[in-house]
């Protein structure tokens, strides 16, 4: 909510006008049975021709007043809620792109694009009603309260009488229907479930000869759906009816108390025909205003989730903050200092042999969860190689995400090339290291647009060439549009092991000291990888390569192989070595070939 | 135009056919609505009439005021009854004719062949099932609830206001073209900013997904930046468009109210004069001026119901289309197969394509014993996975036959046909339902301990056990967070637990590591003994037992035969074998 408001601040002015004009509004509305009951009063009764066309011209001038200051309350109205909507999005969209890695795994892609899209889009609409609205509804309804008891005290006693009762009708019904609400978008959910289920597995349905069951699922599903529905609509239906009932209660009851006031001459005819009219107005606001106040509670969820992403921390905000945590807490910071500077120094030292040290690493997703990685320690020299294997869950793609600097709460040190991986800027390490993601995707646009990611003024040779090495060039020029191939979204217009070949070329193109291959070559088939792997030593040159695989063959001529297994990490040496010492890769060894090639 | 009124006029009698079967109810609320109108409108001329009762001082007619309230009192029952009546009528009718046409979309998904599903995107089905679905639904409902009463109402009040004096019911009748003039001058307007305004939406929300689905490969690229700002240039001009778009159409309110307004100030002040002419009596303007403030909220309603109306049978044509397309005839003469099913498959003379442009399988012919492994290789796209749709019959051949243990696949049911098969493929699916009904899905008369026991076979038992509620644990739909190994097991214990003749392994073990693969292929070569078997494998490791293998490329068989004399033949097959295991022989 203040959030809002602070947008609302920006556009102070028209926040402020768009209701007051709004009132304005409303206001000439209420002048108009007054209007009507001293034309009847002063001009029929009395026959005064002067009083009508007087008042008639007071009518005309009211309607075009109206009009005048309700359009001018819609367009502030309109231009407020639009700076607010687009605001929120900006905000939003700045937020989810600084949320640390952990937060992504944790909020599903599919809730943020709900925050960011329908969410915002429903606040919108609600700020743009509430401006309307919200002031005017009780305006009116208090306007003529108060109008009806200028007119008579009597008988405005019997105003609030029945808009009192019509406000327990109107908001009771909400009330009762509202719990509901919850239950018909759970079943809802439930249809849209089976739908997807059915649509995506039909395949497996129909091989297990399950159509009528599933039939039979979905068939209680969706009478449960109705019979929700169908419950909150008979509520629902007894609102006209009985708003109907009460309005005309009243209006009978003015008819009846009043008639002796105007026989008595306490009142006048004119002033009768009034108060019919602002008895009818009043059911017709508190109706708008119940719509509203369901809209208020839909914005209300909506912010709440949104408000639950905007008060995370954002990536660099958690690290400095740990760090400081970390710092304040521990008394004997001083020392800390010194074992770090120690740490520092040692890895410094051995700065020009070490361009890869890892010591005591250890890494788990979740606070209290299991370890994805315990006390993992290896180096590697400046320019040195290296395979690692395992299987799935093992904890490869973990190691690689601490490496690249993606998480920064695990505890034991990385190192690069001598200096410690906190003490890296993001550009900094970035730059350093190329890394090719297991799931390969690239973005909607061109080819070109993708490739310069790395480096944004690279010329097209140097595309062409990282393609080459990728593999990619061959089936890219088949195509015929060069780098300005067109991109679809996620790159969903290659098959899988163009996609990977592409998101390879794309880490190729600029400078690196570290290429990192996270099973990137899964979906290619073995004579590809082979030509890429040839190629990649080519161009290698003095860069460390770090390839994740679950194929043997893939890395099994590295003169280093680490071998993990549920986060530890059990064996490190050539093949050869871990031929003799590891069961673990013997295992896998086995099980990729069978027998006489081992 | 004229083509897409046809078509919203076609959708219309289409959607009708479901309404036909509540005829009564529909007839019932159609009945009521007139007569709740009818009433409810009677009342301001009640009103007007008690008015005139109250002249003034000492001229008050009590006993016809009493008369009166007690007419108003009746008609007000029957209003509010009948209003009552219709709005339970249609709850009612609307909710039934929306359940009906979902269950129909629902059958219609299992009925109709594989390639309506595969040729289009399963999202764009969904969106047609529920999205659609669901603004049919809105758009029966307001048509039923305020479409019908506000038409009854103009056409009842305008009757009304004739009664009572027909130079002023001109004045009114005169504004109403004007009125609808207005309404849709700025709706065509602003529906033109809509169009913007949705075009826009649907690029920042492609835009969105992308990117936010992304959101770590981005930052890993510092992509971040760029995105933003690419981000925030959407977000101006849908900003733009939200805001013409909003703006215009806020419009009609104010206008048509100002309609409204200047039809009362008419009415009053020429009533005013019919008043003092002695014409017309002061009651009888007062039911006018009633009458004048109601005049325009129907026509509003319509406006805005119309859109509703519009966009509903839009939907609704989108929804007919899928619905309309030919769902499998039921065969004709259908015959059991008989069991126990021996697995002799003969396939003679088989073309397929998908398009009739692109040609696939041509002159496919094979015959396979019963007990026989069959290995499928070969690169993406060369009709792998086509030969198994048609084994499983989920697409018929263009030319040729399938036969099993004799009988041609053309005279058997589609259900006695799968039974015989088992099939794993590389997609694991799984439903939102317990651990325990997955794995027995397929085979619902199995126990609890034979499932336990597949699960031990597939080597799911132990992580099984791991979940919060062990077999009985509910998974999310497409499995949550199991790891799509955990996933895969799961189906392969789902198709152990069946025990077909016919064992169909689409890539059934590639997302599982290779060395909880080995324990899987322990299990599955158990199951192969004695059973046919079509194994399709990316790692020819799996497939180097298998009595035959079939080397597929381009939709025909290149090689064919066992692994020893594949490697003799020296051809394609050898060539991958060996990009395979270079390492090893390095």
């Amino acid at each position: 909510m203040r959030r809002i408001l602070s947008y609302m601040e920006k556009v102070k002015g028209k926040s402020i006008l768009a209701p007051l004009f709004k009132c304005l509004e409303s206001m000439f509305e209420l002048f108009v049975p007054l209007v009507i009951a001293g034309m009847i009063d002063q001009g029929i009764r009395k026959e005064n021709l002067a009083v009508i066309w007087h008042s008639l011209f007071l009518l005309l001038a009211l309607a075009c007043i109206g009009c005048l200051t309700a359009v001018i309350a819609q367009y502030f109205a309109a231009e407020v809620a639009m700076v607010v909507g687009k605001s929120y999005r900006r905000d939003l969209f700045h937020k989810i792109l600084s949320l640390p890695y952990r937060d992504y795994n944790e909020l599903s892609a599919s809730s943020l694009i709900t925050r960011i899209g329908p969410d915002i889009f429903q606040i919108e609409s609600t700020v743009n009603m509430v401006l309307r609205l919200l002031m005017r509804s009780p305006f009116i309804v208090v306007g003529a309260c108060i109008m009806a008891f200028r007119m008579s005290a009597r008988l405005s006693v019997l105003f609030l009488f029945v808009l009192l009762l019509l406000s327990i009708v109107v908001f009771g019904i909400m009330a009762l229907t509202m719990p509901f609400y919850k239950r018909i978008q759970v079943s809802l959910e439930n249809i849209t479930r089976k739908y997807r289920e059915n649509i995506m597995g039909i395949r497996v349905v129909r091989a297990f000869c399950q159509e009528e069951k599933e039939e039979e699922e979905f068939l209680e599903k969706n009478q449960d759906y109705t019979k929700v529905q169908i419950t909150v609509g008979k509520i629902s239906a007894l609102l006209n009816p009985m708003s109907m009932l009460l309005i005309q209660f009243g209006l009978m009851g003015i008819l009846y108390f009043s008639s002796k006031m105007v026989n008595d001459g306490r009142l006048f005819q004119g002033n009768v025909v009034a108060l019919t009219n602002y008895m009818s107005q009043i059911l017709l606001e508190l109706l708008k205003l119940a719509n509203l106040i369901i809209l208020m509670v839909k914005a209300y969820a909506s912010i709440s989730r949104i408000e639950e992403v905007m008060e995370r921390k954002n990536e660099e905000d958690q690290s400095v903050n740990d760090k400081e945590a970390v710092t304040l807490s521990t008394r004997n910071q001083a020392t800390e200092k010194v074992q770090k500077q120690e740490l520092d120094a040692n890895a410094s030292s051995d700065s020009n042999k070490a361009g890869i040290l890892l010591k005591n690493l250890s890494f788990s997703y979740e606070v209290g969860e299991e370890r994805a990685l315990s006390d993992i320690s290896f180096s590697l020299k400046e320019g040195e190689s290296l395979g690692i294997i395992g299987g799935t869950g093992s904890g490869k793609s973990t190691l690689i995400s601490l490496i690249c600097g993606f998480y920064a709460d695990y505890e034991g040190e990385i190192f690069l090339w001598g200096k410690n991986l906190r003490d890296y800027s993001k550009r900094e390490l970035r730059e350093s290291i190329a890394y090719v993601p297991q799931k390969a995707v690239l973005f909607s646009g061109t080819l070109k647009e993708n490739l310069l990611w790395r480096k944004k003024e690279a010329k097209d040779e140097e595309l062409w060439k990282a393609l080459e090495i990728a593999q990619g060039k061959d089936f890219v020029e088949e195509k015929g549009e060069g780098l300005d191939l067109p991109v679809s979204i996620e790159g969903k217009n290659f098959s899988g092991g163009q996609r990977q070949r592409l998101s390879i070329a794309r880490a190729l193109v600029g400078d690196s000291k570290l290429l990192i291959l996270d099973d990137s070559a899964s979906a290619l088939d073995m004579l590809t990888e082979r030509k890429l792997r040839t190629a990649l030593e080519g161009y290698q040159g003095e860069k460390s390569l770090l390839v994740i695989s679950q194929r043997v063959s893939s890395i099994r001529h590295f003169p280093k192989i680490l071998v993990l297994d549920q986060g530890k990490l059990i064996g490190l040496g050539s093949h050869q070595e871990l031929m003799e010492n590891c069961s673990v890769y013997q295992e896998i060894c086995a099980s990729q070939k069978q027998g006489k090639e081992a | 135009m004229t083509r897409q009124n046809g078509t919203a006029a076609e959708s219309f009698w289409k959607l009708f056919a479901f309404i036909k079967p509540y005829k009564f109810s529909l007839l019932l609320s159609i009945i009521s609505a007139f007569l709740s109108v009818v009433f409810s409108l009677f009342l301001p001329i009640l009103l007007g009439k008690a008015i005139d009762k109250i002249a003034g001082k000492s001229a008050v007619d009590f006993a016809g005021l009493g008369q009166i309230l007690k007419l108003m009192f009746i008609v007000l029952i029957l209003a509010v009854v009948f209003q009552w009546v219709m709005n339970q009528v249609n709850t009612y009718l609307s909710f039934h004719v929306i359940e009906d046409l979902r269950k129909k979309a629902f059958s219609h998904i299992q009925a109709v062949p594989l390639s309506s599903i595969d040729s289009k995107e399963p999202g764009e089905i969904l969106s047609r099932l529920t999205t659609d679905i669901e603004q049919i639904s809105q758009g029966l409902f307001v048509l039923l609830n305020q479409f019908l009463q506000a038409v009854f109402s103009i056409l009842e009040t305008a009757f009304f206001l004739f009664l009572l004096e027909w130079r002023i019911a001109l004045i009114l009748l005169a504004l109403t073209p004007l009125s609808f003039f207005i309404a849709k001058f700025i709706s065509k307007r602003a529906y033109l900013y809509f169009q913007n305004q949705s075009k826009s939406r649907g690029e920042i929300a492609a835009f969105s997904t992308e990117a936010i689905g992304n959101a770590k490969l981005l930052k890993a690229f510092m992509q971040d930046a760029p995105k933003e700002a690419l981000y925030q240039e959407k977000n101006e001009r849908l900003s733009r468009y939200s805001m013409q778009a909003n703006f215009y159409s806020s419009l009609v309110n104010p206008f048509t109210r100002f309609l409204n307004a200047l039809g009362y100030a008419l009415v009053g002040g020429v009533g005013a004069l019919f008043c003092l002419q002695g014409t017309l009596s002061i009651g009888q303007l007062s039911s006018l001026l009633a009458y004048a403030t109601q005049y325009a909220k129907p026509f509003n309603d319509i406006t805005s119901v119309i859109t509703e109306i519009q966009n509903a049978l839009a939907a609704a044509s989108r929804v007919f289309d899928f619905l309309e397309e030919e769902e499998m005839m039921p065969k004709a003469e259908i015959r059991e197969l008989p069991k126990p099913v021996e697995g002799c498959l003969e396939l003679s003379g088989l073309y397929f394509s998908y398009t009739k442009e692109q040609k696939l399988i041509q002159d496919l012919s094979l015959s396979v014993q019963s007990g026989q492994n069959i290995a499928i290789v070969g690169p993406t796209g060369c009709g792998k996975t086509t030969l198994i749709n048609l084994l499983m019959r989920f697409y018929e051949p263009n030319q040729g036959s399938i036969a099993i243990d004799g009988m041609p696949y053309g005279s058997l049911s589609d259900h006695s046909l799968r039974s015989a098969y088992g099939m794993v493929l590389q997609d694991s699916w799984l439903k939102s339902d317990t651990v325990l009904e997955n794995i027995r899905y397929g085979s619902p008369e199995k126990s609890r301990e034979e499932v336990m026991e597949a699960a031990k076979r597939a080597g799911c038992h132990h992580f099984i056990l791991q979940l919060a509620k062990g077999y009985d644990t509910i998974l999310p739909e497409d499995g949550g967070n199991l790891s799509q190994g955990q996933k895969q097991l799961l189906c392969i214990a789902r198709v152990m637990l069946r025990d077909p003749a016919i064992l169909i392994l689409d890539e059934a073990t590639s997302s599982i590591d290779t060395r909880t693969e080995e324990k899987v292929q322990r299990a599955f070569r158990e199951m192969l003994k004695g059973r046919t078997a079509f194994i399709v494998a990316h790692r020819l490791s799996t497939i180097q037992n298998a009595d035959c293998i079939l080397v597929m490329k381009d939709g025909n068989v290149i090689e064919k035969g066992s692994h020893e004399e594949l490697l003799q033949q020296k051809g394609f097959y050898k060539n991958l074998y060996e990009s395979q295991f270079q390492g090893a022989e390095n």
